[in-house]
């Protein structure tokens, strides 16, 4: 008994080991051949990723939060070929009420419109994966070379745009973006530009320090004794090693701008309609809790599952990041 | 002959909240081409940052280089050069080796691009060129498999193969001189045995002239053509290694050698420790410092003048106002150690 469970184990870790990217590009590059003649002790060439990614797969949460981010990436991809019917396409036969789940429509439809629910909410994750990347790319825009600049450069640059970061981070991002979505009006567009600039700050604060505790190493030091750029030594030498702590805000910061866009389309001043939302949905299932209690459950359910399964990937990254965690 | 770098009147301050650190004051020196300069001293004592100074890898501020002065490298005052041209001359005529083999390698870059990093900026080289420089420069410092290893990661690797990279990428273009600071100080001994001897044969092999920094005599002697002994950010005595061992001249050396253990020591003697503690590098004490804890001091005149570095023979100069050596009996009003543990050991020590 106690012999197959130890092989299933072997060959549960190896074959993660070999299915990882780094490790076969590493092979691939010719390290194989000439290792074989010479016995080997340790584990060889695997690099710091390819270890990530390991202890990532060996965290069960953090490979649901990887199965909820494709299913939800395939599904807001593909949302024409899954929604079965056209979301706008409204059936009057019992138009004033709603149809339970049925097989032609599997989350039943709407009062009053009688749209499809699935179709509804299919199209919806359009909506927040759109939130979740787009803001996560301005965030990293702003927040990565902003923060890189005042960390490495320091002086008064550094000054500037920290001052800068101060007064972003003393608004409440929520805040911040109903003012913009509020002075600059409803637009899809709107809501990605005011939560990204609602959330960059702490990226760039994050960035900067974590620059300044890099840029005191002795093998940056190392590299300007050799005369690398300035320039260079902070893309080169600093950046990939601060890759972690981004990775790990990023994964957290697209179930957070999501929560926040179905925050703002909740109050009514998210992506205006006719984009379902799932924000957007839940508001307007919420009138319904009453007579149809199903319905507000399925808009709420995508949100919870979505945003929990990222940051269950979230916390997994940072535990197979942290170097300290070496053998979990 | 036009020695390879000549140090003239170098004076290094750094700008504190408690006032103006001198950490190197007026140091001169001559460094031939294919010479080994040991420079030892305590900690805080100046030898890194004279280093660093040469390397003008000071940050300035909060570190300043008092503009008298002069670092002549192959007829090219250092110090005036602006940040692009100082740059080609980092990696390609001095390289540097640090101290900590474990932190001074990029742990996210594999160990072949960290080599060729400094021949790809300096030679050009193309990849492959580039590559097969990293392959043979590894086999030079001694590691097995050098081409198999340069995919590896830094953490891969032992402090010493680290540190034999570390050399790796410091001789990569043929440097003039390589500056050591420390070079084995993070090393276990056996091992700073094997560093000190891939350095040795380096030497041999490439004629790089070599400063090498540390607070461990023993690491410098069997090293080193001459030997600059630091103190307080001065120069306090320096002559050829041999010299030097045998016949220290200045108080402070005679005081370091008597407290390293000695092979060849006929009885079981108690090593002696120097009483008190380096000087304040804010207040330096007036005349000279190490006169506090000088055990041939006599006060009224130590005190009163800044003892030159002068020639006491042939070419081994010490900066003492007196002609002594280690048979000289100490005054006696002086060596009353301050410190109370200290001035229990050493009391033990004399008795």
């Amino acid at each position: 008994m106690a012999e197959v469970r130890r092989s299933s184990v072997v060959t549960d870790t190896a074959k993660n080991v070999t299915s990882l990217p780094i490790s076969t590009t590493d092979v691939a590059k010719g390290k194989g051949p000439g290792k074989s003649n010479v016995p080997q002790l340790e584990f060889k060439s695997r690099g710091l990723w390819a270890d990530a990614w390991r202890r990532l797969f060996r965290n069960k949460a953090a490979v649901f939060g990887l199965v909820v981010l494709i299913v939800l990436l395939l599904v807001a991809i593909f949302a024409v070929y899954i929604q079965r019917y056209p979301q706008e396409l409204q059936s009057f036969k019992k138009a004033d009420q709603s149809l339970p789940p049925s097989g032609d429509h599997w989350l039943g439809t709407e009062p009053k419109t009688g749209r499809d629910v699935w179709s509804r909410l299919v199209n919806g994750s359009v909506i927040s994966v759109q939130v979740g990347f787009i803001v996560q790319i301005i965030v990293l825009g702003l927040g990565v070379p902003l923060g890189l600049i005042a960390g490495y450069f320091g002086g008064w640059l550094d000054q500037l745009i920290m001052r800068v970061v101060d007064i972003f981070y003393a608004f409440p991002s929520i805040l911040l973006a109903m003012v913009m979505v509020a002075a600059l009006g409803r637009s899809t567009f709107i809501i990605f530009i005011a939560v990204g600039l609602a959330t960059w700050a702490p990226m760039a604060r994050l960035v900067r320090g974590q620059v300044l505790s890099q840029r005191e190493k002795e093998f940056v030091e190392a590299a300007r004794a050799i005369g690398v750029k300035k320039s260079t030594i902070m893309w080169r030498h600093i950046f990939p090693n601060i890759l972690g702590p981004i990775i790990i805000a990023v994964s957290f910061g697209i179930p957070d701008a999501i929560l926040t866009e179905a925050f703002l389309s909740f109050i009514g001043i998210g992506a205006p309609p006719p984009n379902p939302s799932w924000g957007q949905l839940a508001t307007d299932y919420r009138a319904y809790y009453a007579t149809y209690p199903l319905l507000i459950l399925w808009p709420s359910l995508a949100i919870t599952v979505t945003v929990l399964g990222l940051n269950f990937l979230g916390d997994g990254m940072r535990d197979a990041l942290d170097p300290r965690s070496k053998n979990r | 002959m036009e020695p390879l770098l000549s140090v003239q009147h170098l004076k290094v301050t750094f700008k504190t909240d408690n006032g103006l650190v001198k950490a190197v004051n007026d140091v001169s020196f001559d460094l031939n081409e294919g010479e080994t300069l040991g420079i030892v001293g305590e900690s805080g004592s100046g030898k890194s940052v004279t280093s660093m100074a040469i390397m003008r890898l000071l940050p300035m501020p909060p570190a300043r280089i008092d503009p008298t002065s002069k670092v002549i490298f192959r007829g090219r005052d250092l110090v005036k050069l602006n940040d692009h041209e100082m740059r080609k001359i980092r990696g390609k005529e001095i390289a540097m080796i640090f101290q900590d083999p474990m932190t001074s390698l990029n742990p996210v870059m594999t160990i072949g691009k960290q080599i060729t990093e400094s021949v790809k900026l300096h030679l050009k080289l193309n990849d492959k060129a580039a590559r097969n420089r990293a392959t043979d420069l590894l086999k030079l410092v001694g590691i097995p498999s050098a081409g198999d290893r340069l995919d590896d990661y830094p953490h891969q690797f032992s402090g010493g193969m680290r540190q034999r990279v570390m050399i790796a990428m410091g001789v990569s273009c043929d440097p003039k001189l390589l500056i050591a600071d420390e070079p084995t100080t993070a090393l276990d001994v056996t091992i700073q045995a094997q560093i000190l001897e891939v350095l040795k044969r380096l030497r041999q092999e490439l004629g790089t002239a070599i400063i090498l920094i540390t607070h461990d005599l023993g690491v410098v002697a069997g090293m080193a053509d001459r030997i600059q002994v630091m103190y307080a950010g001065r120069a306090v005595e320096v002559a050829g290694a041999r010299a030097l061992y045998a016949n220290p001249r200045m108080p402070y050396t005679i005081g370091l050698l008597n407290s390293i253990p000695r092979l060849d020591e006929t009885e079981r003697e108690r090593l002696q420790p120097i009483p008190g503690m380096p000087p304040d590098m804010i207040f330096l004490p007036p005349g000279c410092p190490f006169e506090p804890r000088c055990p041939f001091a006599q006060p009224e005149v130590c005190r009163a003048t800044e003892p030159p570095l002068r020639e006491v023979e042939p070419n081994h100069y010490a900066a003492c106002l007196f002609d002594v050596d280690r048979s000289t009996p100490p005054t006696t009003e002086a060596a009353q150690p301050e410190a109370g543990l200290i001035a229990a050991e050493t009391s033990t020590g004399a008795v």
